[in-house]
């Protein structure tokens, strides 16, 4: 790589830092075949080397852990003080990935990396490091680093650390590229046939519009910065609750500003103590130890985006105090901490919060309203004395982690399964004979598909949702195939709406529901599978041999046998499944799991009905209200399975069936708002487009091209899989303390 | 009538009727307010965290150091408690008041004109008599201050810890340290804890009350709030950490906790507080780190001895040992300075 005259410019102090070389196209091929290379040793080496390998980087960071953060500091003048927390958040990922490695390495036999995967590290590097880049390396994949402006030192020397850790070479690549000209190389690395798939932070637009138009590998946008909420509810200690606003919103690199929602009777107070904190906030360089901030706000765009969203919370009634700007800085295009308040929930600058140091401050009348307030994402902070009430807050808010009268920017949320959006499914071992996948891998060839005999009535299916059969909204019934076969209604954009509205209606119930009900619910599945063993396997055989022959019956009967195994297992995986709690000393930390919410599930697979079956009870058994578009090929089992439903008792909107045209239905699920986890089986290419339209909302999505949630046989199961994308964890972090004195 | 920050505020003391006496010099009483004490809570955890953050987050070196060392200095009251004291130490102590820094040193720095002296000496009652006759002899004007009201315990008789007050006051003293009486705190009988500091407060006369609260013994960093309020409201001219007798005395959560009940009532009444933290302290860093705190927690104004004071007995001896290091870059020994 030619060393090109290209300034690398300090942020805080405006000089010149060092000549950075820049990737051109040839140098990313050499990158990419290295990287080929590599992935067979890291990936062979297995789990166990590679954790030993982990363990010892962060060895490597812990012993260059200043240099790190003078680097950082350096390049996108974060204050040094800010700095040094997160790379000790990346020595403490690094290392918790390696224990975890060993201890779930049995997790991992039915997965692997995606092989060679682009990462692309912008301007707030060490985060992007240690959300992006170590548990892309923990699940075996070969890491070709995209490193962007703001990112080339810090890179460079993570690059070397992992070399003096001893990482095979190429398993981390580095290439520094930049917006704008490098933007051009950046789309030839993307239309490298060797690059598996890519991952960046979802706030960076331009690589994502870079990715998206790509036609090559998947694109993965991972949440890396957040915005917490902060909220003051009766008896909070008001000061303390201050405090950490200012440190959630001013004194990290992870914060993308804080939203503190107080109640009305605190709010005053609140406000007077932030802005009085404010003005004893010292502003400065960046390496300077003593400052609190200095100015790392990252581009001179995003700056003066952020003082046009002030301006207009301003003009629309919002009071703005802001900490004095030193001498030396009041030419300089700087935000600095600002804290708005009396500003409407109306206001853009609160549903579209900005990217800078910006502390908003709303009031609400109860803690009802104030939960209701707080973001849908990102680590929150509950203040109060009453625990009762602070609990249910805590519980009831979309968030990853909930601080109980503290805050931290700690990494403490414990991830169930190590990275699993860097990791895809092995291919599927050979079937052996007799076992339930070699009945799924007959089923797979179409020749055995034919037309129904002409003898067998046609019955008409509706769609099933909201508990009850209903009429198809003007898309008709169709013959499930051309020359025949019974008539099966065809869901469009409304029905989905219907059903998703049914499900959204159900699921407050449903998740609050004592544990033991939704077991109970299992049992009677289970159940019902052996008092209508002769219907269902009917059903089952009547698609994969039309003359109900023998052997397929058998089959299609001892594949509900196994449904029923695996309804019965699963039902005690969920029994037993309690949350965790942890001693950190200071504090103790509970681990629940909570339902997403509305589940979609979308199957292309032929196989639909077992695996189909495999979505329905993990997401119900946990909470999830489910909507199910099977298989267009073969929706049969399924519907004759929602026949039972109305027999058992379930409660209406908790499962909900909608046939017809998969992949149209699956871009409509992906772009309702209120379906919070959608499971999609299809072809890369279709993987790719429902990503991208489920972006327009948090989604966790989980797709593959084999579906990954396919029926295989009771002890290949990988239950923390299935868990992992059927559920979330929280953790609710309880600081203790409060004796004081002799 | 002062002025009123938060006129609007609702469910805070709106209903508090202010009937202000002026005191002392301009420090007035405020009626007993007990909604006030109600909605106060403080967080144990919170406080210890911002208080870590405070001495972590600000550091001072070289000439910075050392003036502010200097300020430290003439923020002190010079203390002497002891069973042993009598006249001749207590006149050394005056002596090492009026000169607390050797002159070689001062000179060294450039500040051989400025009159460089503590804040207060601070003795027994009955010692009041001999520091002021010392500090009268030697041509100082410092204040001097008393311990009073069963000093350290206070488990005596009202009648005899107002008279020992005014024992004091009649020897002399113009500041008054009292400790308030940890069984009403933990019995929560702060009504009649306010009712017994304003009676101290009427017996201190035009003498400064600086009130002791022990906060070692409260139990809880809430009961600390609390009685810092109920301290003010009887009309503290300062509120202070601990008499230096307790197991635990002056910590950084503690006066975070009483820096920001005096913040509060700053705001909200108009009047500003004095604040003491004494017991403990006893190096250059303590002292800069409590200054530190009270910059960052109230502001650089507070930072005079009108509003700040350092208890302390060894403290000036470390202070002077960093000022000689800084000046000569050597260390010294304990014996290169004069007694206190």
């Amino acid at each position: 790589m030619p060393i090109l005259p290209f300034p690398h410019v300090c942020l805080g102090a405006g000089k010149f830092l060092a000549r950075v070389a820049f990737s051109e196209p040839r140098s990313l091929e050499a990158a990419l075949d290295v990287a080929h290379e590599a992935i067979k040793t890291w990936n062979g080496a297995g789990v166990v080397s590679r954790a030993d390998h982990l363990r010892r980087l962060a060895k490597e960071v812990e012993r260059s852990g200043s240099l790190l953060a003078v680097l950082d500091s350096l390049e996108n003048a974060y204050a040094v003080k800010s700095v040094q927390g997160e790379v000790q958040n990346l020595r403490e990922v690094l290392s918790n990935l390696a224990i975890r490695l060993r201890l779930t390495s049995s997790e991992f036999k039915d997965w692997q990396g995606h092989g060679v995967v682009v990462v692309v590290v912008g301007n707030c590097p060490l985060v992007h490091l240690y959300k992006l880049v170590c548990p892309a390396l923990a699940a075996g994949n070969a890491v070709v680093l995209w490193a962007l402006h703001g990112a080339w030192l810090l890179t460079a020397l993570f690059a070397e650390l992992c070399s003096a850790a001893g990482l095979p070479a190429g398993v981390l690549s580095l290439l520094p590229g930049m917006d704008g000209v490098g933007a051009d190389v950046f789309r030839k690395l993307l239309a490298q046939p060797g690059v598996s798939a890519v991952f960046c932070d979802e706030s960076n637009k331009e690589v994502r519009e870079a990715a998206a138009n790509a036609r090559g590998p998947a694109v993965w946008t991972l949440p890396c910065l957040t915005h917490p909420s902060i909220l003051v509810l009766d008896g909070a200690d008001v000061h303390a609750a201050a405090d950490t606003a200012i440190r959630a919103a001013w004194m990290s690199q992870q914060a993308c500003g804080a939203t503190i929602i107080a109640l009305a009777s605190l709010a005053p107070l609140l406000e007077s103590r932030i802005t009085s904190r404010l003005a004893c906030l010292r502003l400065g360089l960046p390496l300077d130890k003593n400052v609190d901030w200095s100015g790392s706000v990252l581009s001179s765009e995003q700056g003066v985006e952020v003082k046009e969203a002030l301006d207009l919370a301003v003009a629309e009634g919002a009071k703005m105090s802001q900490a004095p700007v030193p001498m030396e800085f009041a030419q300089k295009d700087w935000v600095p901490p600002t804290l708005l308040s009396n500003v409407d929930t109306s206001c853009p600058v609160v549903s579209h919060p900005v990217r800078g140091p910006v502390l908003l401050l709303l009031s609400a009348r109860t803690a009802r309203e104030a939960r209701a307030l707080a973001r849908r994402s990102g680590p929150a902070s509950v203040w109060g004395e009453d625990h009762a009430l602070l609990l249910e807050v805590a519980r009831g808010l979309r968030a990853d982690t909930v601080w109980i009268n503290g805050f931290d920017w700690q990494n403490i949320t414990e991830e169930e399964l190590v990275c699993s959006a860097f990791l895809r499914p092995a291919s599927q071992p050979q079937p052996s004979a007799g076992s339930g996948s070699d009945v799924l891998a007959t089923l797979d060839q179409p020749s055995k598909r034919l037309p129904p005999t002409s003898g067998q009535p046609d019955r008409p299916f509706d769609l099933f949702w909201g508990g009850a059969w209903r009429k198809p909204e003007g898309g008709g019934w169709r013959p499930l195939l051309k020359s025949g076969g019974p008539l099966v209604a065809q869901g469009g954009r409304k029905d989905i709406r219907n059903a998703v509205e049914a499900a959204v209606k159900a699921f407050s119930g449903w998740a609050a529901a004592y544990p033991s009900v939704r077991v109970r619910v299992l049992d009677r599945l289970a159940q019902s599978f052996t008092s209508n063993l002769v219907s269902l396997s009917a059903a089952l055989a009547e698609h994969r041999d039309p003359q109900l022959g023998a052997t397929a019956l058998q089959e299609a009967r001892s594949d509900i046998v196994e449904a029923e195994a695996f309804v019965r297992s699963w039902t005690a995986v969920v029994k037993t499944l309690h949350g965790r709690s942890r001693d950190l000393g200071s504090s103790l930390t509970l681990t629940l799991r909570e339902p997403f919410g509305v589940l979609a599930v979308v199957s292309l697979s032929e196989s639909s009905f077992l695996s189909a079956l495999v979505a329905l009870v993990t997401a119900i058994s946990l909470g999830n209200t489910v909507v199910l578009v099977p298989n267009e090929h073969n929706p049969l089992p399924v519907l004759q399975f929602c026949q039972l439903l109305g027999s058992l008792d379930i409660p209406p909107g908790i499962i909900n069936v909608i046939t017809g045209p998969c992949q149209s239905l699956a871009l409509q699920l992906a772009q309702h708002h209120a379906v919070d986890a959608l499971w999609y089986c299809g072809s890369l290419e279709s993987c790719v487009d429902v990503r991208r339209a489920s972006a327009c909302s948090p989604k966790h999505v989980w797709s593959g091209e084999e579906c990954p949630w396919a029926w295989m046989p009771e002890a290949r199961w990988s239950h923390a899989q299935l868990l992992h994308h059927a559920s979330r964890t929280k953790t609710i972090v309880l600081p203790c303390g409060g004796f004081f004195g002799s | 009538m002062p002025a009123w920050p938060w006129g609007s505020l609702t469910g805070r003391g709106l209903n508090m009727t202010i009937t202000t006496t002026t005191l002392g010099k301009g420090v007035s009483q405020l009626a007993f307010d007990e909604g006030w004490l109600e909605q106060v809570h403080v967080n144990l955890p919170g406080a210890n965290r911002r208080a870590q953050e405070i001495l972590a987050g600000r550091s001072l070196k070289k000439q910075w150091q050392v003036a502010w060392q200097l300020r430290a200095v003439t923020l002190i009251d010079l203390t002497t408690l002891s069973g042993d004291d009598g006249p001749s130490n207590v006149r050394r102590l005056c002596c090492k008041a009026k000169r607390p820094v050797r002159q070689d040193l001062l000179d060294a720095l450039g500040l051989s004109h400025k009159e460089l002296t503590v804040a207060a000496v601070c003795v027994y009652p009955s010692r009041v008599a001999d520091a002021v006759g010392t500090l009268k002899s030697i041509g100082c004007d410092i204040p001097v201050a008393s311990v009073a009201t069963g000093f350290p315990s206070g488990q005596t008789g009202l009648w005899s810890r107002l008279d020992e007050i005014r024992q004091a006051v009649a020897a002399g003293a113009k500041e008054i340290d009292i400790v308030v009486n940890r069984t009403l705190v933990l019995s929560a009988k702060w009504n009649e804890l306010y009712q017994e500091l304003r009676t101290c407060r009427q017996a201190c006369g035009e003498a400064h009350m600086k009130t002791i609260l022990a906060v070692g013994e409260l139990g809880s960093l809430t009961n600390v709030y609390r009685a810092s309020l109920v301290a003010m409201m009887a009309g503290s001219d300062f509120i202070k950490t601990s008499t230096g007798k307790e197991t635990v005395n002056a910590t950084f959560p503690a006066g975070v906790v009483m820096t920001r009940a005096i913040w509060e009532y700053y705001q909200r009444t108009g009047f500003k507080v004095g604040f003491k933290p004494a017991g403990g302290i006893r190096t250059a860093k303590d002292a800069l780190c409590w200054l530190t705190l009270i910059a960052e927690e109230l502001g650089i104004e507070w930072l005079q001895p009108e509003l700040f004071r350092l208890g302390a007995s060894s403290l000036l001896l470390d202070i002077e040992r960093q000022i000689f290091t800084h000046v000569t870059g050597r260390y010294a020994a304990a014996q290169d300075f004069a007694m206190a």
